[in-house]
């Protein structure tokens, strides 16, 4: 028997309404707060307690959540990067992973009965991680671009025996 | 995170330690089976074997730390 069982018994854990319901149980910002104090969304008040983190739906909360809008993570738009980077490499085993952690649970999370962004700590940190990634691999990039500008192309160069004559 | 880092090449111990760290995940909250469930589609059928196998005694400690607490009630 686990903890739900024993002091939930009654409540119905899983259910396809819960991804749509603004009412389900949730933690706010109460448990996880948020850096922004819900700034970016603050179209979205009145709201419960004045609280913006328990003015949305499920299905709309988690994609916030993981894009940093609320910064309880991660800042503003910081998993993009990320998100880009594993949508990539998704057929490599850690980009895949990182992937099929975060379908997973932002799929099982829009279906369960409680709302709160701690549920994905997980995903979010591992976005975070492969937007380092991302960010790091375009550094390279534009730097290799770089110097392949600044080095002269061989082509260009006159042969030897040309400067020889010369 | 340690779990990206075990997956990223996954030998036989890495496939190993990522479903005893799975597992260890599962014991703190139920919840934890969907890291164990997001390694499966990315590594081979060797390591996918591993990973359940080696989460597999987190699940039973699980059970067995909630089996006779329930039997009693």
């Amino acid at each position: 028997m686990t903890g739900y069982q024993y002091w939930l018994p009654d409540v119905r854990t899983i259910g396809l309404d819960f991804p749509f319901d603004a009412h389900s149980q949730r933690d706010g910002s109460g448990v996880v707060a948020d850096s922004l104090d819900g700034a970016l969304v603050a179209w979205v008040c009145p709201c419960p307690d004045d609280d913006p983190l328990v003015a949305f739906p499920s299905i709309v909360f988690y994609p916030l959540v993981l894009l940093g809008v609320f910064w309880i993570f991660t800042p503003p738009l910081t998993t993009v990067p990320g998100l880009i980077e594993i949508g990539r490499r998704w057929r490599e085993a850690a980009p895949g992973y990182a992937v099929w952690l975060t379908i997973l649970t932002v799929l099982f999370y829009l279906i369960y009965f409680y709302q709160g962004a701690r549920f994905v700590a997980g995903p979010a940190t591992v976005l975070a991680v492969y937007s380092g990634v991302a960010i790091a691999r375009w550094i390279e990039r534009l730097a290799a671009t770089g110097l392949r500008r600044e080095a002269p192309a061989p082509s260009d160069a006159p042969p030897p025996a040309v400067l020889a004559e010369r | 995170m340690l779990t990206v880092a075990l997956v990223h090449r996954p030998t036989s111990r890495r496939a190993l330690v990522a479903g005893l760290l799975g597992g260890a995940g599962v014991l703190v909250r139920l919840g934890g089976i969907l890291g164990i469930a997001a390694i499966l589609p990315s590594v081979g059928w060797r390591a996918r074997w591993l990973v359940v196998a080696a989460s597999l005694v987190g699940v039973v400690a699980l059970g067995r730390s909630s089996g006779p607490r329930s039997a009693t009630r």
